[in-house]
């Protein structure tokens, strides 16, 4: 059991090489590695609020990189294009311990993909403790773009099929970029008060002070 | 030409003998598997030894290749009936030769050659197949479970080389406890599936000998490698023992030695590894009020530790203190993690897991390790999101708002710089404390008497990866799979920091300026709690500033499939692990929390032995949350079903499957209780027919009763041997039963009569048999636990057998409380809503007419926990001097609502309750009211009349 000193790099070259990601194509925190901090944190974290899983990656980068500066909204960005992309799931009205309790939290979704029209397969979701649920010959193949994992079958390769095999949830597209039903505005409107009405009360919201405590909103 | 019997026999024998001798230092036992034929050879003796037993000739020269021949059929066996399959293949064996001639010669070749013996609880209750199915060493039914129970313990097989087998098989079997019972009898045998791990993973050799002969454990691994899947997980765990057994975490893991697998106390490496601290949390439920929370981790890891551990967690309920009375399914602590709203603060010391039976290893360890942390006070900071998660350690940070609870209220109120808060739990009080940005000295004081201390300006934390649980303040968890960093920074000059983990040796580290981060990387740490302590230090000040970082290390948990890792979807089944014919008879309560409204589908799926998909149909849709109630109305219509009724038939496992979309799907394998004796039923062009198996391999034959649905008490003898060959059940069926030694199984097959129309469906059960009074009563219990124990097969056989109960049931009570009582019983069941037959009821009750009132009007206390409603009804019974003693007045709520079970109480003890009840009517009459009213409050009371109660 050693300790031995190191550079802000070599923190950054380590964590990327236990968060499975190439260590030559990128000397910095980039966004592949910001998407995968917050799936490493939110393996432990959730089900939690994004700002948890956020300032939680944010104290582990702080003095790692020269552009501290826009971190938080990096991260911020990050973890929403998780949300969009898949790998955790926004819900609302969800109950997990008392039926009377109900909240809005960042969940993990289970490891799954999607094919894309061009047989790349789209990788979602998170196995807690680790990487990625794949065994090594596959995960050394997945590719990185942007926030995204990318595996690109071989000639002949039926890599769905490994994939469902392996366990992994396979979505079709259409499920996938599902978009929510069309509202009307009354209908969203309604529905958003609904949501506030299950939220549990805030308390003191630091810096914001109402100055007409009485009066209705529109 | 092929090489005559003689010849190969004789090959073989010399080929056994050197093998047998090579291996005679190492001490593995030989296996016949290992004979270094190939297919073609395998073909070419095959088919002379089946010409020589179609011919009649001796078949005892050549036992050696039959040994061969039956280990190879034991090598494709898919798991269902051995002798069936081996009989198929082998034309007038049962004519020419028996099961007995064959183990015989697997006894001899154990003799000859040091050859391995089953063991294990299935060779005991299997004594013939077992032979051959251990020496194919590693059938193909078990190879995928096999590859996928190895890779899911990748994490854990560091040390590997140092294991013997035992202790490789040990650990093995206690991790394994998700797969289907077939395996987990299979790795009974811990010393057999210690060296197939050990040939498999590892280059090990003992005294020159491999565990297994090498060509035949080439065979093994291209079987293994022939499936995609199988493959890939062998190739990962191979892959990375290897890297490991390279790596720093060699030898790191003493307790891998075996010592984790014993039914011994849990030492203090296994204790460091089990994570079973709850954590609490608050969250507000109303603008200035709190709740608080705990999150209890998944037992998992205690349920590794052994199969004694395993099988009382899912076995036994449990319930969480302060969070009120409700027992929790068996089970649910291994699950996931869970949270639960404390109503009460638990008193000091008091575990908050607590098992509704004792076990005093598992009691030992809960009580240590699932309290509370100590107060008199606890500290919660709150976080951005709304939450306030508990600091251990009690530091608080200037600038920063935290939420502080005392049992002590007057502990609070005493401090200017605290504002009280309401806490929605009883026996502790709250307050807000709001951090200045500046600390006084009055405060800094009062800070002090709470037990809290105020941080110093250098902050540690966890640089790179995130801390997992990390509280902020020097607590967190970290795998062994990951080299921790973390970043150090002062606000005031220091000159150099020593830094040493669990106490050893100081590594000195030159500070740098103010406000400039250094960063300190460890190497990875095996599994356990390690101490991370920094000092601070200026090279003019003697004293030293000190902060510890608490390091939990754990082994990663792998992924499983069809597992929810996160209670997006809370499931919650009781039982926790049923058999297939519990499932589809209804006695399993499935519950599912998520999203409110999300859309969930269940779905099961049937198979039989050969694995062939026989149904794949939907339960239903249902939206979030599910309740008991609602699952089983929808099963209910599902089973319902003819067609389905008939494929259940051939089943010999299911799959059930919950859909949640993108919230992830939970699948519970289902399987049928394979006993050495059993029932198996097909369908034959709708005709039922039964066939008996008979796998206990005794010389006498098992002894057959059945009982028709039209006489349901009275037993008729069937001749076995027709059995063993196949059966066809009379119209309108009835239950089978076959008892061998201590083996017993019971079937109930529904035949309807379509040709008769609606009428056929119906029967009406003659029990003629039991009247007068001179019937015991035992008599009548024994008929209803038959009929309630046996597996149901056939369209229609629910509720063909409730009405066998609740006839049965009538005869019980009519004995026990009297024919009026009886009569007035049936007149309820059929019109729970009329008046004047509740009325009937009451007034036969006898007694004090208070007494049945006061049972009407509180009936509802019987709900939940059925300890306080004993309790409740034994006080009224005492009361209104109906019965003193509260033993009896127990058993009378035990015998009106689940008679079934009582058999199981030792013979004179219930003959002299059942005496004491029957003296005592007016108790009985009383339960049985009680119990009515209950069950008529819930789904198919009709049916039998029964509560669900659960004792």
């Amino acid at each position: 059991m050693v300790i031995t000193e190191t550079s802000a790099d070599e923190v950054v070259r380590s964590s990327r090489e236990a968060l499975g990601l190439p260590l030559a194509s990128s000397t910095g925190i980039d966004d592949a590695m910001l998407a995968a901090s917050l799936r490493r944190a939110a393996g432990s974290l959730c089900p939690c609020s994004p700002s948890t899983l956020v300032n939680a990656v944010l104290e582990s980068l702080r003095h790692l990189s020269k552009a501290d500066g826009d971190m938080r909204e990096r991260i911020d960005a990050a973890a929403e294009a998780l949300i969009i992309g898949g790998d955790l799931l926004e819900l609302n009205q969800v109950t997990t311990d008392d039926p009377d309790v109900k909240g809005t939290w960042v969940f993990l979704a289970p490891p799954g993909f999607v094919v894309r029209p061009d047989g790349s397969i789209f990788l979602l979701g998170v196995a807690p403790d680790e990487i990625t649920p794949l065994p090594a010959s596959l995960s050394a193949r997945i590719t990185y773009e942007g926030y995204a994992r990318v595996l690109n079958p071989e000639p002949a390769e039926a890599l769905p099929a490994v994939l469902r095999e392996l366990g992994l949830v396979g979505l079709s597209t259409s499920a996938w970029l599902k978009t929510p039903k069309v509202e009307s505005a009354t209908e969203l409107r309604d529905g958003m008060l609904r949501r506030l009405e299950g939220q549990p009360p805030s308390g003191t919201v630091a810096d914001v002070s109402i100055l007409h405590s009485t009066r209705g909103v529109g | 030409m092929p090489m005559p019997l003689e010849d190969w026999q004789r090959r073989l024998e010399r080929h056994f003998q050197q093998l047998a001798t090579a291996r005679s230092n190492s001490g593995f036992p030989l296996f016949a598997l290992e004979h270094d034929l190939t297919a073609s050879q395998l073909e070419e003796i095959g088919n002379q030894l089946r010409e020589r037993l179609g011919l009649g000739l001796r078949l005892e020269p050549h036992w050696l290749l039959w040994v061969i021949y039956a280990t190879e059929l034991g090598y494709d066996y898919d798991g269902g009936e051995y002798w069936h399959s081996f009989e198929e293949r082998t034309p007038r064996w049962s004519d020419k030769a028996s099961r007995n001639q064959l183990r015989d010669w697997f006894s001899r070749f154990q003799l000859a050659y040091h050859g391995v013996t089953p063991s294990g609880t299935w060779a005991g209750h299997f004594p013939i197949i077992a032979w051959p199915i251990t020496h194919a060493i590693l059938s193909k039914y078990l190879q995928w479970q096999f590859a996928k129970a190895l890779y899911d313990l990748r994490y854990r097989l560091i040390g590997l080389e140092a294991m013997n087998p035992e202790a490789v098989g040990q650990l093995l079997a206690a991790n394994a406890w998700e797969a289907s019972s077939r395996f987990q009898e299979f790795l009974q045998q811990e010393s057999l599936t210690g060296r197939i791990v050990l040939a498999l993973l590892t280059d090990r050799s003992n005294d020159g000998q491999s565990p297994i002969y090498p060509p035949t454990l080439q065979r093994l691994v291209s079987d293994l490698e022939r499936v995609q899947s199988t493959g890939e997980w062998l190739k990962e765990t191979r892959r990375f023992v290897a890297d490991r057994l390279k790596g720093a975490g060699r030898g790191t893991t003493g307790r891998l030695t075996g010592a984790g697998v014993q039914s011994s106390a849990p030492d203090d490496g296994d204790r460091a590894s089990l994570y079973i601290r709850p954590t609490l949390m608050l969250r507000r439920s109303a603008a200035s009020t709190w709740s608080a929370v705990v999150d209890i981790p998944s037992f998992a890891g205690i349920a590794r530790l052994s199969p004694e551990y395993r099988k009382f967690l899912t076995s036994t309920r449990c319930k969480i203190a302060g969070t009120g009375d409700t027992w929790l399914p068996k089970g649910w602590l291994l699950s996931n993690a869970r949270r639960r709203v404390l109503k009460s603060w638990p008193t000091a010391g008091t575990p908050l897991v607590q098992f509704e039976n004792s076990k005093s290893v598992v009691d030992h360890l809960i009580g240590s390790e699932t309290r509370l942390s100590a107060g008199p006070v606890w500290l919660c900071r709150l976080g951005s999101d709304g939450l306030a998660h508990e600091i251990a350690g009690r530091i608080v940070r200037p600038g920063r708002k935290y939420i502080l609870i005392s049992e002590k209220a007057e502990l609070l109120s005493r401090h200017p710089f605290l504002t009280p808060c309401e806490l929605d739990c009883n026996g502790v009080s709250a307050a807000v404390l709001s951090m200045p940005e500046s600390v006084s000295n009055d405060m800094l004081s009062g800070l002090q008497h709470l037990g809290l201390h105020v941080a110093r300006t250098i902050r540690i934390w966890p640089a790179g990866l995130s801390g997992r649980s990390w509280d902020g303040e020097g607590y967190s968890e970290w795998l062994t799979t990951e080299a921790p960093c973390f970043g150090i920074v002062h606000d005031h000059p220091v000159d150099q920091y020593g830094l040493s983990l669990n106490g050893g040796s100081e590594t000195v580290i030159k500070a740098r300026e103010v406000g400039f981060p250094l960063f300190v990387k460890l190497s990875r740490l095996p599994v356990g709690r390690h101490t991370l302590s920094v000092r601070a230090r200026r090279a003019y000040q003697s004293s030293s500033a000190e902060g510890i970082v608490t390091l939990e290390v754990r082994e990663p948990e792998p992924w499983l499939p069809g597992t929810t890792a996160h209670p997006g979807l809370a499931i919650s089944l009781e039982p926790h692990d049923p058999t297939l014919d519990t499932f589809w008879e209804g006695g399993v309560e499935v519950g599912v929390l998520g999203p409110a409204g999300h859309h969930i589908t269940c779905a099961l799926s049937l198979k039989n032995a050969s694995g062939a998909e026989l149904l794949s149909d939907e339960i239903g849709t249902f939206r979030l949350p599910l309740t008991t109630a609602q699952w089983q109305k929808q099963l209910s219509q599902f089973v319902k079903d003819e067609d389905r009724s008939w494929t259940y038939l051939e089943a010999a496992s299911g799959r059930f499957l919950i859909k949640g979309d993108e919230l992830g799907d939970y699948a519970l394998r289902l399987e049928r209780d394979v006993k050495p004796v059993r029932w198996t039923s097909r369908s034959i062009n709708r005709v039922a027919t039964v066939r008996l198996i008979d796998d206990t391999g005794r010389d006498e034959a098992a002894v057959c009763r059945f009982f028709s649905l039209l006489r349901p008490a009275e037993p008729v003898y069937l001749d076995t041997d027709r059995l063993l060959k196949g059966f066809p059940a009379p119209t309108p069926g009835g239950l089978f039963e076959a008892g061998h030694g201590d083996f017993l199984d019971t079937i109930m097959v529904s035949v309807p009569q379509v040709e008769r129309g609606f009428q056929g469906l119906g029967i009406e059960p003659d029990l003629h048999d039991l009247d007068g009074d001179a019937v015991a009563v035992t008599l009548i219990l024994d008929l209803l636990q038959r009929w309630s124990d046996a597996r149901l097969l056939g369209p229609l056989a629910g509720l063909r057998r409730s009405r066998v109960a609740q006839r049965l049931l009538n005869r019980l009570y009519s004995h026990l409380c009297g024919k009026r009582w009886a009569d007035a019983e049936t007149a309820y069941v059929s019109n729970p809503e009329g008046d004047n037959e509740l009325r009937q009821l009451e007034r036969l009750v006898g007694g004090s007419p208070g007494f049945p009132v006061v049972l009407r009007r509180d009936y509802e206390k019987m709900e939940g926990d059925t300890g306080a409603g004993a309790q409740w009804y034994a006080d009224v019974a005492t009361r209104y001097q109906v019965c003193s003693e509260a033993g009896l007045s127990e058993f009378a709520l035990q015998l009106a609502s689940n008679p079934c079970h009582l058999r199981r109480l030792p013979k004179p003890v219930l003959d002299r309750l059942l005496v004491e009840i029957k003296a005592n009517a007016v108790l009985l009459r009383g339960a049985r009211l009680l119990a009515l009213l209950a069950a008529s409050k819930e789904q198919g009371f009709a049916s039998i009349g029964l509560p669900r109660w659960k004792w």
